[in-house]
């Protein structure tokens, strides 16, 4: 009987697939999809961390967090970072792309160089910056000093803090997209760019009619995981301001982070952390929905 | 001069000063190379020298010359005394245990189950497949919080196991794997079955010793990335005894003991150096494995 063998042989193949990804599913099930979850269910309690249990209280988690200040507070710090990171950043990595994708002597030296930030874990990179802002001895003053700009206060300052941070966050990541867009840049045919120079375009044409619109998968691609990584941003206000001052570079995650494990409101906490996540999913989608609308 | 050799002379001088404007382009563009190059190296460059100064030099030379960036006088004093008031073979022991751990152990489990999905026809392949993927857009600092509830229930809260376990899967390395595996011929490991190997065998025998260069690559991407991690363990870990790295710095930093500048920059550059030696000699294939992970 061939159908009761072959039958036979998908249920051997099946018990063998499923033998190779049991660990895996086990270890995704139990710490990514559960918690994932329970994070919409325990928003819905006032579980504390104290008692170690909470009850249902329905809405009241979501009801409250849009009536606390520091939480809607939070979300602007975010957004704004993100608004300034976005663009600056990407601008940076792609404009240094083009740069570096040219056949010159020297520039993949320059290229190892400008990396090391990228691999720099981003506790050092915070405690690194913050030592630059110093007031009294950092190098970043000396730096304006030199150069006949008065002394300023950096991240103990309500008006400079978030600048200051954002370019931390720049500073370290701009050259991880750089390589993105040189790789993107590697597989735009050289025939295109020869076409467009013979028929007398110049550099910066080349650059907004050719390379650009060339480069719109890769784009996008930067741009979306440049707006998650700024939204998560948890270690900056954690290591060099604590949020401060004022609240004015305390970030959501940061300040749900405290929420949760500082003052043990697990439930509200949770409650925030998934409309973070609903925000994510929502920004994602629409940057998905804009980036490939015209490539049809 | 007749007018004659005048017109010569001018026709010659034009590809003579086409050629030194070209030069000069070079060397402007050369000197913005360095410029970039300079607010890359000088924050680290200042605080590796600030790392072997005595700490009565910290602080110091707030003016921009070369004591600033060299010290006048050179110690490891700050080095000795890291050692002292932090227990830093055991933090460098339990960094290298977890990184390593979860490096070794999500390399055979992310390509056992990337092979599952690129070699065997299971029911629900394609369900879980996505189920793994859509878990790429839940950032770990969303999670933590559930995260945190689900080791605590699983009488793992403050072990090893907490920091190791739940990255023994992860969606990307199954996916970065995949894409690897798809690239190689089917007919190796059809004619393989004809020889009456089983998957186990392909899996062990064919496919794994083909993957030297992915394995290598993404088990780089993991150490570095489980070097820094920090929400984790800040989160998940209590015990000073099974602190790692990247949270004894910040505890540096932020003074829960007394803030000794001296071993902060110690201890800072203790933490770069060995991702730096890393980077230097692994460097083609983490750039690489950043290419080809934006473009996919």
């Amino acid at each position: 009987m061939p159908s009761r063998q072959s039958g036979n042989r998908q249920l051997k193949t099946n018990l063998v697939g499923y033998s190779f990804i049991l660990p895996a599913v086990a270890i995704i099930g139990v710490f990514f999809v559960y918690p994932a979850i329970q994070l919409f269910t325990i928003g819905f309690t006032d579980y504390n961390l104290m008692a170690g249990r909470g009850n249902f209280v329905g809405f009241t988690n979501f009801v409250n967090m849009m009536k606390n200040p520091d939480f809607i507070n939070s979300l602007g710090v975010t957004f704004k970072l993100a608004l300034f990171i976005v663009p600056v950043q990407t601008a940076i990595a792609l404009v240094m792309a083009v740069l570096m994708n040219q056949k010159l002597k020297g520039l993949s030296f320059f290229r190892v160089l400008y990396f090391f930030p990228a691999i720099t874990s981003f506790v050092a990179v915070a405690i690194i910056w913050k030592q630059m802002y110093n007031p009294t001895f950092g190098l970043m003053n000396t730096l304006l000093e030199s150069v006949g700009i008065e002394r300023m206060k950096f991240l103990s300052s309500k008006q400079q803090a978030l600048l200051s941070v954002a370019i931390t966050c720049i500073w370290k990541s701009w050259s991880y997209f750089m390589v993105i867009f040189i790789s993107g840049l590697k597989d735009i045919p050289d025939e295109i760019e020869e076409a467009a120079q013979i028929d007398g375009a110049n550099k910066v044409q080349q650059f907004f009619h050719i390379t650009l619109p060339m480069l719109r998968r890769v784009t996008l691609f930067v741009v979306m995981i440049t707006t998650m990584d700024a939204i998560k941003l948890f270690i900056p206000p954690f290591t060099m301001t604590s949020g401060g001052p004022l609240g004015t570079t305390d970030t959501t995650v940061h300040y749900v982070w405290r929420q949760a494990f500082r003052l043990m409101q697990v439930g509200p906490a949770a409650a925030m952390s998934s409309v973070l996540f609903i925000i994510i999913v929502v920004i994602t989608l629409i940057q998905f929905k804009i980036g490939s609308k015209d490539n049809q | 001069m007749t007018q004659n050799t005048r017109r010569m002379l001018s026709i010659q001088a034009e590809p003579g000063r086409q050629k030194n404007a070209k030069a000069l382009k070079r060397v402007l563009f050369y000197s913005f190379l360095v410029v970039v190059a300079l607010t890359v190296i000088i924050p680290f460059l200042w605080i590796f020298s600030n790392g072997v100064r005595p700490n009565d030099e910290i602080g110091k030379f707030t003016d921009l010359s070369v004591s600033t960036f060299v010290p006048q006088q050179f110690t490891m004093g700050n080095y000795v005394r890291m050692f002292e008031q932090l227990d830093m073979v055991k933090i460098i022991f339990n960094t290298l245990l977890v990184a390593l751990s979860v490096t070794l152990g999500s390399l055979l489990i992310n390509s056992m189950t990337a092979y599952a999905f690129s070699r065997i026809l299971f029911f629900g392949k394609n369900l879980i497949f996505m189920i793994f993927i859509s878990m790429l857009v839940l950032p770990i600092e969303i999670l933590i919080i559930t995260l945190y509830l689900t080791v605590s229930k699983l009488g793992l809260a403050d072990s090893y196991l907490s920091l190791i376990l739940p990255f023994l899967a992860t969606p990307f390395g199954i996916f970065f794997m995949r894409q690897f595996f798809a690239g190689i011929p089917k007919d190796l490991d059809e004619a393989a079955v004809i020889d009456g190997c089983n998957h186990y065998n392909i899996f062990l025998r064919i496919l794994l010793p083909l993957s030297k260069t992915p394995l290598l690559t993404l088990g780089l991407l993991v150490f570095m990335q489980q070097w820094d991690s920090f929400i984790v363990p800040v989160t998940l870990i209590n015990s000073e005894s099974k602190m790692v790295l990247q949270v004894a710095l910040t505890r540096l930093s932020m003074g829960l003991y007394m803030t000794d500048y001296g071993v902060l920059y110690a201890g800072v550059s203790l933490s770069v150096i060995p991702i730096a030696i890393i980077y230097i000699i692994f460097q083609k294939h983490i750039v690489q494995s950043i290419s080809t992970v934006g473009i996919k």
